[in-house]
């Protein structure tokens, strides 16, 4: 993989997270064992956006695969 | 000395964790967002086991009054389902489908010495950084 694909992974991984106030761990992990709707919802909105740009990325641009 | 002592033995228990389920691996973490490809579901059973376990363990924890090292639990208060939740989370499974990191597993694998983790942590940093001014300009009232 680039370094350029992974910086700017990584910027939006820092701007996201911080939108969103948390990521797999706080969100994914802590927040859905406190059963939190706001932890849920967050967590299906970015494994959705995960599985579709990996489907972008490795099946329609054909990158990395 | 108790504080920083559980913080250091807390942090190298979760960075073992992520290097043994193999979170720190992004082709293992874009495997599993592959779910139209060749995919790879084990990462289920990680986020399961954590989730689980970590819900089972709430249970108890949170029934005390305080923390075993702190004076008070500080909890997410906020239960607004808003833009800003959407569109971040949004924009942070993009970048994770992107790199297959997420923000714990890339500081631990820094250690790995491999050069995109340290890339990632950096630009990680910049991006929330970035996220901050522009909430800024955001909050400010237009005239």
């Amino acid at each position: 993989m680039s370094l350029t694909n992974v910086a700017i992974a990584g910027l939006l991984v820092g701007f996201g997270t911080r939108l969103g106030s948390g990521c797999t761990s706080g969100h994914g992990v802590c927040g859905i064992a406190r059963f939190s709707m706001r932890s849920i919802i967050a967590t299906i909105t970015f494994i959705v956006a995960g599985v579709a740009t990996t489907y972008v990325v490795r099946h329609l641009i054909g990158v990395g695969s | 000395m108790r504080r920083p002592l559980v913080a250091v033995m807390s942090g190298a228990l979760f960075g073992l964790g992520l290097c043994v389920s193999q979170m720190v691996n992004p082709q293992k973490v874009l495997n599993f967002l592959d779910i139209f490809g060749n995919w790879d579901p084990s990462l289920l059973l990680v986020i399961g086991a954590a989730t689980g376990l970590t819900m089972f363990s709430f249970g108890f924890v949170l029934k005390r009054k305080t923390p075993l090292f702190d004076d008070e639990f500080r909890l997410p208060t906020s239960k607004d389902i808003d833009r800003r939740l959407l569109v971040g989370s949004a924009i942070f499974g993009v970048g994770w489908g992107l790199g297959g990191y997420c923000p714990g597993p890339a500081i631990a694998s820094i250690t790995t010495g491999l050069i995109e983790p340290t890339v990632f942590v950096v630009f990680l940093l910049l991006g929330s950084q970035i996220e901050k001014v522009w909430g800024w300009f955001a909050a400010r009232p237009s005239k």
